[in-house]
């Protein structure tokens, strides 16, 4: 009788982690972006204004991506540029103006292993940045020089008049 | 009046036939109890000498290599080392991959399994036949290449891909076994055991938790499962 009862037990045991699923879901986990928050003139508020972001790994932009188009906005998010590369470039339209500025973005990237689900991510250290100076009046990095985490801003841009 | 004395004469002989037909079953009792007894005197001796030997092979990993990324095959061998208890190694070679959540991972080695089995229950006429539970401590070492990994951004989307060189690693995993050993003809056995696996740790590579380890399979979380269809040849 206690054979019986234990026959199944183990049976039905033996199938439980059968049921178990994959986690293979990567929720912000991965490759951050650099946060840009934009600041009036004075910089004591965030200033909303009308922009079209490029990105580019030559100066020049010959093969330049559409990074935003037109937003009316106060932050972005820039992709920074992949384990090979030292230096990304964004140009910065605001509204129609022909002038347009160039962020330079000086970096050194490195793998990290996050999880199955996620693989791995690149974190930025020693970030460095060049403005022009045509619609933008200053920049203000944040105190750390590293980007491993998006949800935090790491660059205020104090936009002109 | 003579119905009454007729009734009472068959209900005192009644009476009488009852302790009768339980002295009967009594005696019989004790002539079944004795044979038992003797019998299983007889077989205790028999479970408790050690020394049978078996030896087989896993048809499970050999018939997956058919159909499945899973190439490779296992032996074991089972030494009864006293009454219930069994002593049982096994050794094995896999290769197998990975290739999901734009993973793509090679490994191929070889796995040792120690353990026991603990017969629950035995037969009477064949004590080799029987159901077991047990538990295995089971070791792989094998060379594992990443071929891709993918680089994420933080939206999921893979960004780039990059790959690394293959390396020696290793992992270990906790088996439970449940199964039973049946006579198919003369000394051929048909072993089958059904075994939740629970992974315990590895010597990674650059810090990235093992995707798939021959014998314990793609990874599915802490727990894994795997059966095993055997054959098995007591030796003596």
């Amino acid at each position: 009788m206690k054979l019986r009862q234990l026959i199944p037990i183990l049976f039905c045991i033996s199938f439980l982690p059968m049921g178990c699923e994959e986690d293979d879901i990567c929720i912000g986990e991965g490759t951050p972006h650099l946060t840009v928050v934009f600041r009036n003139i004075q910089n004591t508020s965030n200033q909303m204004d009308t922009l079209s972001i490029y990105r580019s790994a030559d100066i020049g932009f010959e093969n330049s991506d559409t990074i935003y188009e037109k937003i009316f906005t106060d932050s972005i998010k820039l992709p920074m540029g992949g384990l090979n590369d030292e230096r990304v470039y964004f140009k910065i339209k605001r509204r129609s103006n022909v002038d347009q500025d160039i962020l330079t973005i000086d970096y050194q990237s490195k793998s990290e292993y996050v999880s199955k689900a996620c693989g791995f991510r690149l974190v930025y250290e020693n970030l460095s940045y060049q403005i022009t100076n045509y619609h933008i009046n200053s920049i203000v990095p944040s105190e750390s020089n590293e980007l491993r985490d998006e949800s935090i801003t790491n660059l205020y841009i104090v936009l002109d008049n | 009046m003579n119905r009454l004395r007729i009734f009472i004469l068959f209900w005192t002989i009644s009476l009488f036939g009852i302790p009768l037909d339980a002295q009967q079953d009594s005696l019989h009792l004790e002539a079944n109890t004795v044979l038992t007894v003797k019998d299983s005197l007889e077989l205790s001796e028999r479970h408790r000498k050690a020394g049978i030997v078996f030896v087989g092979a896993d048809l499970y990993s050999l018939a997956l290599s058919g159909f499945s990324d899973r190439q490779g095959g296992a032996a074991f061998i089972s030494y009864r080392v006293f009454n219930k208890w069994n002593m049982v190694a096994e050794v094995g070679y896999e290769s197998n991959n990975y290739k999901d959540l734009d993973w793509l991972v090679d490994v191929n080695g070889i796995y040792f399994k120690l353990g026991f089995n603990w017969f629950i229950s035995q037969d009477h006429q064949d004590n080799s036949n029987g159901f077991y539970t047990g538990a295995r401590i089971s070791y792989s070492a094998y060379q594992q290449q990443i071929k891709q990994y993918p680089v994420r951004l933080s939206n999921n989307q893979v960004d780039e891909y990059g790959s690394l060189p293959a390396e020696n690693v290793s992992a270990y995993w906790f088996e439970m076994v449940a199964g039973g050993r049946i006579k198919l003809i003369s000394n051929l056995y048909a072993d089958v055991s059904v075994r939740p696996m629970i992974y315990m740790g590895s010597k990674k590579q650059e810090n990235i938790e093992p995707l798939v380890i021959p014998a314990y399979g793609k990874d599915r979380g802490p727990i894994n499962f795997t059966i095993v269809w055997g054959l098995s040849w007591k030796l003596f």
